[in-house]
Parts: C-alpha cells; sequence; structure tokens
C-alpha cells in the first residue's frame, strides 16, 4: 500500500478545514480591511459552546450544533459593537485594530481556560467512529462531512458574493468603503452582518474538528497562525485565493511531515509564507479576486 | 575625603545593613514551608492534581504526628504547567517568596530540568516525584528523584517485546524533553536486546494531528508501536491510528497511567499496553486517595509524591535543621521503607533510586489492569 494516497487524503482533510476557516476570515478581511485575530475567540467560543452544550448539558447534537455556531456567531457580532465599531468611527489605524483583536483573542482564551481548565477535550462522546477506504486512503465519517461542507459552503459562498444584491454591496465596500457608503450602501449594517456570517465559519469549523479530533484554549491561537498563512498565500480577502491557500498550506505541512518529520511543518509552511511575501506580495489569486 | 568616596562609603553601609537586616535569625516558631510543584493547568493537569492530593493527605498525616521538629508543616503548591518557563517562575517564587526550605517536584521532566538550576543555585535540596527522563540524573547535587530513569523502564520495554517476538518496533515520540530522552532510551534499549526500529516519527507537544505519522508507521509495518506521548497527543493520536489502519499492538510508557486516556479513548483504546514503574499501593491509600478526589482515580506518580513527601519531612527531622546543605546531606542517606512507592528507597551519587522494578498494564474495557502472565 502506497503512502501517496493517504498523504493526499490528509491533505484533503486539512485543506477543508482551513477552508472554512479562510472563507469566514477572509470575508471579513475583505471589507474591514484589517485582520481579525479575534476570529480565533470565535473559534473557541463555539468549540467551547458546543463542549457546553453537548457534553455537559447533554443537549442533542443538533441543538448543540446550532447553539454553538449561534455563540461563535455572537461573539463576532458584540466584539464588532463593543470594540471595532467604535474604534472604526474615530478612524483609527488598521494597527490599532489589529492589536484590539489580538487582546480580544488572549481574553477569550484566558476566559476559556478559567472555565473549562486549559486541558484538552474531546467533542465526541465516542471516539470509535466509521472509517472508509478509497483508493488506500482511510478516512472517517467526520472527516467526509467536514470535506462535503467545505465544498458547499464554498460554493454558497461563491455564488452569493457573485450574484445577490447582498455579495454586490459586499464587493463593493471591500473595493472601497466610502464611495460604497456614498452610492446609498449601508455600510454598517452590512459589516455587522459580515462580523456575524464570519462566526458562523468558525462556529461550523471547530465543531467539526473537535468532533473529529477535540478543543483545547490554545487552539484559537494555533489555527490563526495558519489561517493568516493561507490567506496571504492566496490572496488577503478574497474568497478563492483563501481556499487555494488552505489547499496549498495543507499539501506542505503533509509534505513536510511525510518526506522530512514533524519538526519541519512549520519551517516549511511559513517559509512559504515568506517567499509569497516577497515575490507576489498581493498572494497566488491576487487581492482583486472574489 | 572628596564627595565620590564619601558616597561610596554611605552606599556599602546601606547595602550591608539591608544584608544583615536579611540575614535576621529564622524565626524558629513557624511553620517548615516545603514547596511542592506539579501541572494543574494543561495537558497533564490529571496527573497534577491526583498527586497534589496526595502531598494534601501526607501533610495532615505529618501535622496529625507532631509536625516537622516540633514545628508544623506546610506545603505550598505551584503550578508549573508541566513547561519549562512557568516551572523556572514557579520554583524562583517558591524560594524567594514563600522561603521554602525544599521542593517536591516537578511531574514533567522539562520542568524539572528548568526548575533544577535555580533550586541547585540556591542550595535547596529538591525531589521529583515523576520525572523520568534520564537527563535528571545529572541535573545537580540538590536534585533528587524517587521514580527510577526511563534507562530503566526503555530496558525493560524493549525486553518484553523482543521476548514477545515483536522484533520490528516502529517509535512516534513527543518532542519534548521526556520523550526525547525516552527514545534514545529506547533506541538503544531495542538494539542491545536485539529489536530492529522500522520507523521513528516526532510531533510538536501542541500537535493533535499525527495522522502523516501514522501513516508513515502504518507503511513500515511493524510488529509493535511504541508510543511515547502526554495524555492529549496519545488521545488523539491512538484515534488516529485505529482509523488509519494501524494493525499493530500499541505499546507506551508510565505517562499512559492517566485514567483520561482510556475514559476519553473508550473502545478504541482496547488492548494497547504500557510500562509501569512499580507501586506499592496499599488498600488503605487507595481509600484516602477516594474519599479526598471523591472518586476512585490513583496515578503512579501520587504514591511517589506521597512518600517524597514524607522523605522530605524525615530528612529535614534527621537533619535536624532546615539548612539546605544538611537536608541535602540527610537526603543521601535516606532508608525509606515500608511506603506506597517501592518497598525501599536508597538515593545513589545522582540522587536516583538505586532500584526500580516495573509491570505491564493492559487496557482491558476503558481501565488499566495490571496484566498476568
Amino acid at each position: 500500500m502506497g503512502l501517496l494516497p493517504q498523504i493526499l487524503a490528509n491533505t484533503l482533510i486539512t485543506a477543508s478545514l482551513y477552508a472554512i476557516f479562510t472563507i469566514g476570515f477572509n470575508l471579513l478581511l475583505g471589507a474591514v480591511k484589517f485582520f481579525n485575530i479575534a476570529f480565533g475567540g470565535a473559534i473557541l467560543a463555539g468549540g467551547y459552546g458546543f463542549f457546553l452544550l453537548y457534553k455537559i448539558l447533554n443537549f442533542p447534537l443538533a441543538v448543540a450544533f446550532a447553539g454553538g455556531i449561534l455563540l461563535s456567531s455572537l461573539f463576532c457580532l458584540l466584539s464588532y459593537h463593543l470594540i471595532f465599531a467604535p474604534l472604526r468611527a474615530r478612524k483609527s489605524k488598521n494597527f490599532v485594530l489589529l492589536i484590539a483583536s489580538f487582546g480580544l483573542l488572549i481574553v477569550a482564551q484566558s476566559l476559556v481556560a478559567i472555565f473549562f481548565s486549559s486541558s484538552f477535550q474531546p467533542l465526541a462522546k465516542n471516539l470509535e467512529t466509521l472509517t472508509y477506504t478509497l483508493g488506500g486512503a482511510r478516512f472517517n465519517i467526520i472527516q467526509l462531512v467536514t470535506f462535503l461542507v467545505a465544498l458547499t459552503l464554498s460554493i454558497i459562498t461563491f455564488a452569493t458574493l457573485k450574484w445577490s444584491r447582498f455579495g454586490k454591496a459586499v464587493r463593493a465596500i471591500k473595493d472601497d468603503e466610502e464611495v460604497a457608503e456614498l452610492s446609498g450602501i449601508n455600510t454598517k449594517k452590512i459589516i455587522g452582518a459580515l462580523f456575524f456570517v464570519s462566526g458562523i465559519f468558525a462556529g461550523v469549523g471547530i465543531i467539526l474538528f473537535g468532533l473529529d479530533t477535540g478543543v483545547d484554549p490554545s487552539l484559537g491561537l494555533t489555527f490563526i497562525l495558519g489561517i493568516v498563512a493561507a490567506v496571504i498565500v492566496g490572496g488577503m480577502g478574497s474568497i478563492t485565493g483563501g481556499i487555494l491557500g488552505a489547499v496549498i498550506i495543507a499539501f506542505f505541512q503533509n509534505l513536510a511531515i511525510w518526506q522530512f518529520s514533524g519538526d519541519w511543518r512549520d519551517v516549511v509552511v511559513f517559509s512559504i509564507l515568506i517567499i509569497v511575501l516577497i515575490f507576489r506580495p498581493q498572494g497566488l489569486m491576487g487581492e482583486r479576486a472574489i | 575625603m572628596n564627595k565620590t568616596a564619601t558616597w561610596m562609603v554611605v552606599i556599602v553601609v546601606v547595602v550591608l545593613g539591608l544584608v544583615l537586616l536579611n540575614k535576621s535569625p529564622e524565626k524558629e516558631t513557624g511553620p517548615i514551608k516545603i514547596g511542592f510543584m506539579g501541572p494543574f493547568t494543561g495537558d497533564l493537569a490529571n496527573i497534577g492534581k491526583n498527586a497534589q492530593a496526595a502531598v494534601q493527605i501526607a501533610e495532615e498525616e505529618i501535622n496529625a504526628g507532631g509536625g516537622i521538629l516540633g514545628r508544623t508543616l506546610e506545603v505550598v503548591y505551584e503550578d508549573d504547567q508541566c513547561t519549562g518557563a512557568p516551572a523556572a517562575n514557579a520554583v524562583s517564587k517558591l524560594i524567594n517568596t514563600d522561603k521554602v526550605v525544599a521542593i517536591l517536584g516537578a511531574t514533567c521532566s522539562g520542568a524539572t530540568l528548568a526548575a533544577a538550576p535555580v533550586a541547585e543555585a540556591a542550595g535547596i535540596p529538591m525531589l521529583s516525584y515523576c520525572s523520568t527522563a534520564p537527563a535528571v540524573s545529572d541535573a545537580g547535587d540538590y536534585i533528587f528523584r524517587n521514580v527510577p530513569s526511563d534507562n530503566f523502564q526503555a530496558t525493560f520495554g524493549a525486553n518484553y517485546l523482543v521476548g514477545k517476538g515483536l522484533k520490528n518496533v516502529a517509535l512516534v515520540y513527543i518532542k519534548n524533553d521526556w520523550g526525547l530522552g525516552l527514545k534514545d532510551a529506547l533506541k538503544s534499549a531495542l538494539a542491545a536486546a536485539g529489536g530492529t526500529l522500522v520507523a521513528e516519527e516526532s510531533y510538536d507537544p501542541t500537535s493533535k494531528d499525527l495522522r502523516s505519522q501514522m501513516t508513515k508507521v502504518r507503511d513500515a509495518t511493524p510488529d509493535a508501536v511504541y508510543f511515547v506521548g502526554y495524555t492529549d497527543g496519545t488521545i488523539a493520536g491512538l484515534k488516529q491510528a485505529k482509523e488509519l489502519g494501524v494493525t499493530a499492538p500499541l505499546f507506551g510508557a508510565d505517562a499512559w497511567d492517566d485514567s483520561k486516556i482510556w475514559s476519553s479513548l473508550g473502545s478504541v483504546g482496547e488492548g494497547a499496553m504500557y510500562t509501569l514503574v512499580g507501586t506499592n499501593s496499599s488498600d488503605e491509600f487507595k481509600q484516602k486517595m477516594q474519599a479526598k478526589l471523591g472518586a476512585p482515580d490513583l496515578i503512579y506518580c501520587s504514591n511517589y509524591a506521597y512518600d517524597g513527601l514524607k522523605i522530605l519531612a524525615k530528612s529535614i527531622e534527621r537533619a535536624g535543621a532546615t539548612d539546605g546543605e544538611k537536608v541535602k546531606d540527610a537526603l543521601y542517606k535516606t532508608e525509606y521503607a515500608g511506603g506506597v512507592s517501592s518497598d525501599e528507597i536508597k538515593f545513589d551519587a545522582n540522587g536516583d533510586p538505586t532500584d526500580a522494578n516495573y509491570s505491564i498494564k493492559l487496557i482491558k474495557g476503558g481501565v488499566a489492569t495490571e496484566m498476568v502472565e
């Protein structure tokens, strides 16, 4: 049995998860033009909201899933109204917004550690999951679902941005927020909605990941690093670029472990990030692509 | 006399005064403080809290028996997060702020190795109840441990595997002081026992994705997998190994003696085995732990932590003083028997126990049970 099919499957599994995250992250980045590191906080809110509802309070899976996603969305929405909207109204520099969002992630991470302890928690109640074999590669049902969800969400997001009124408004804001506002678009409302929507992606991604593996408070920061790398490689604010970046990052992560060893994973990934920044700073797809 | 000279004199006087004030005779009536270090948060929080409960029991018993040198014993508990930098901070706080006379700790080899230079420099004896990395032997004159080095564990494990005909072994290990130490020990032990290493894969302590590593292990078709992991990585790694179709027996080390792993994994952990240093748990001690924790849970480090505090207390008693050097000398002359860890504890010149015996545990129905040959 060759290794290649399995390595490709592992790549696809990692890429699917990161694709879900980067769509949420990029939707916001395109509009507000700052790296919302607090997206990692939304990831934690979703993961631990689900953990609380499903494993501690024993709600049914579907209820806990919806509750977790709602929580991560509310986290994003509240962060917008309480922190980012006032700062933006004051015309704060993007650097200030970045620092504020970083602070918010650390606050969220510490709060989660206080209330849920910092130890690792698998989200599934039974770790024995259905596994399939396809062309020499093995994967489990949650990984399959993650792939299908990533695919569906990518298509829905692309179609919405391309053809709906909401999508056109979002693209107008991405091009130029002031011009969009002058042409009658309620930019504050749209940006608020984008914060909420980006939280949905954070919640969906982390719950699927947690059901397959588990959650701990350091995951917010861990995922943000990978997301930022994928977003920069693919093209900042570009949905398709983010997905491409996710696939590339996931591929090189797995390739590094396969060809060298686990230690080399981050060396390879972040070297690619630096190379892209030097030779193609706008990212592979460019920032203007959807 | 010029101004500079006058100021020099003033400074010297002030500094001398401060030093002398600090040296004011130690209060001989207050409690004797011993510091405890262990992970209360993070990967091995379960082990740290379990050991804390055992130390609290020992503390209560020592005080019920009249304390040490006629003074009460007070244990100061610090969280080292199982990591180097927090451990170095914890040990500094214990020595400089709490003025402990000895330290019981730490759990993780990485934490012990980071704290050891601080304790050594301050001349405060330190006794680890759970750090098994070979490097702890050379950590310093004031550094002791009552658990045996992984050199013994690796030899026992390698001999067991090869003896069972499982000669081709794949090694997966966590990249930290403990994992690296055990990896090296196992490689030489396996070679000495006549086995072959067919794969060698490492993972970052924070990583929960071991799929590519396990894919390579599967591809090497080993007779057995020796998986050196802490709690979190083990839960994720064993699940992924099973899903990827690794069918070889999974074999681990003492860190797998954490009930959280097996209760989380459920049926996925069935059949896994690990080596564990012997303990002497009496039913009485098990009951005390259950009363303290509210549930029956006893991790082997807790046996060593309980005995560790008693050994430190007895050494201070025999030294007749809380002076670090005298306590250290008394520790080297320890002959402690009848404890709940091993039959008898004596230290060699490295501060390591002179004797070690191991057993093998097998996971059956979600719990670790002693394997009967």
